[in-house]
């Protein structure tokens, strides 16, 4: 088996997992809100020890406004996978080199800065919710940057240059194919 | 580009057909007409060569130098 043949066997499997992704997360998500008041609190914690937060008793209201929250880092992770999806859909036909590559790199490397930024507004959010019924002065609102995020946008940056060399090397082929 | 190719004007006349001349230069049809439609961006000495070797003619009969602006 050549190396073309591996690439297009592994990006029909990758090709698989990301289109089960792409409906496993959106469920992911209306599950939690759905369940939200029956989940361990484990879940729910926003990491104030020690004062205790309510347990698990979220109004309609509230997991509502925290679904609707949920749809920002939803819709950036879902645009990135789409966009993940049909590079290997490309790989899968054995097209590994065009400039809908270098479109659809650059559009995975917004998906991943805009999945961050979404993400924050997201966590503060939930930060508020969940200690919304607490007593005056334990309510909390928690706007940060952890390690995860931070790896994350440094990973967004790296697949914003790559997809710039590869529009080079595109411009490089491109200029291979029309020497006679 | 302010280059022109007469690849067609030599062509006619020395009364050969576009896939004659890329099979004897080793080239497909569809370069050849790149080359003739003017979309090519470069072309090898080699090919440049092997053309004007067949068409009995200077690179000068095929390229073409116009200005422009």
């Amino acid at each position: 088996m050549n190396n073309l043949s591996k690439i297009m066997k592994f990006s029909k499997s990758f090709h698989l997992l990301l289109s089960f992704l792409l409906v496993a997360i959106p469920l992911y998500y209306i599950t939690y809100w759905i369940f939200i008041n029956h989940l361990p609190e484990t879940f729910i914690n926003v990491n104030i020890n020690p004062t205790p937060l309510i347990p698990n008793k979220l109004p309609i209201k509230l997991q509502l406004i925290g679904f609707i929250v949920s749809l920002l880092p939803l819709s950036a992770l879902t645009y990135g996978l789409v966009n993940i999806r049909k590079l290997f859909s490309f790989y899968k036909k054995g097209v590994i080199f065009s400039f809908e590559h270098v479109k659809l790199f650059r559009n995975t490397a917004k998906a991943l800065i805009l999945w961050v930024v979404f993400s924050i507004i997201y966590e503060s959010v939930k930060s508020v919710l969940f200690s919304i019924g607490n007593p005056p002065g334990t309510r909390v609102l928690k706007v940060g940057l952890d390690s995860a995020e931070i790896t994350t946008l440094v990973v967004g940056g790296i697949v914003f240059f790559i997809a710039w060399i590869m529009d080079e090397g595109r411009i490089l082929t491109e200029e291979n194919e029309l020497t006679v | 580009m302010s280059i022109i190719v007469n690849l067609d004007v030599v062509l006619a006349k020395r009364k050969m057909k576009s896939i004659e001349l890329a099979k004897l230069v080793g080239i497909t049809e569809q370069n050849l007409s790149i080359l003739k439609t003017g979309k090519a961006k470069a072309i090898r000495l080699s090919t440049l060569d092997a053309i004007c070797k067949h068409l009995e003619c200077q690179p000068g009969d095929i390229l073409e130098y116009k200005n422009q602006e």
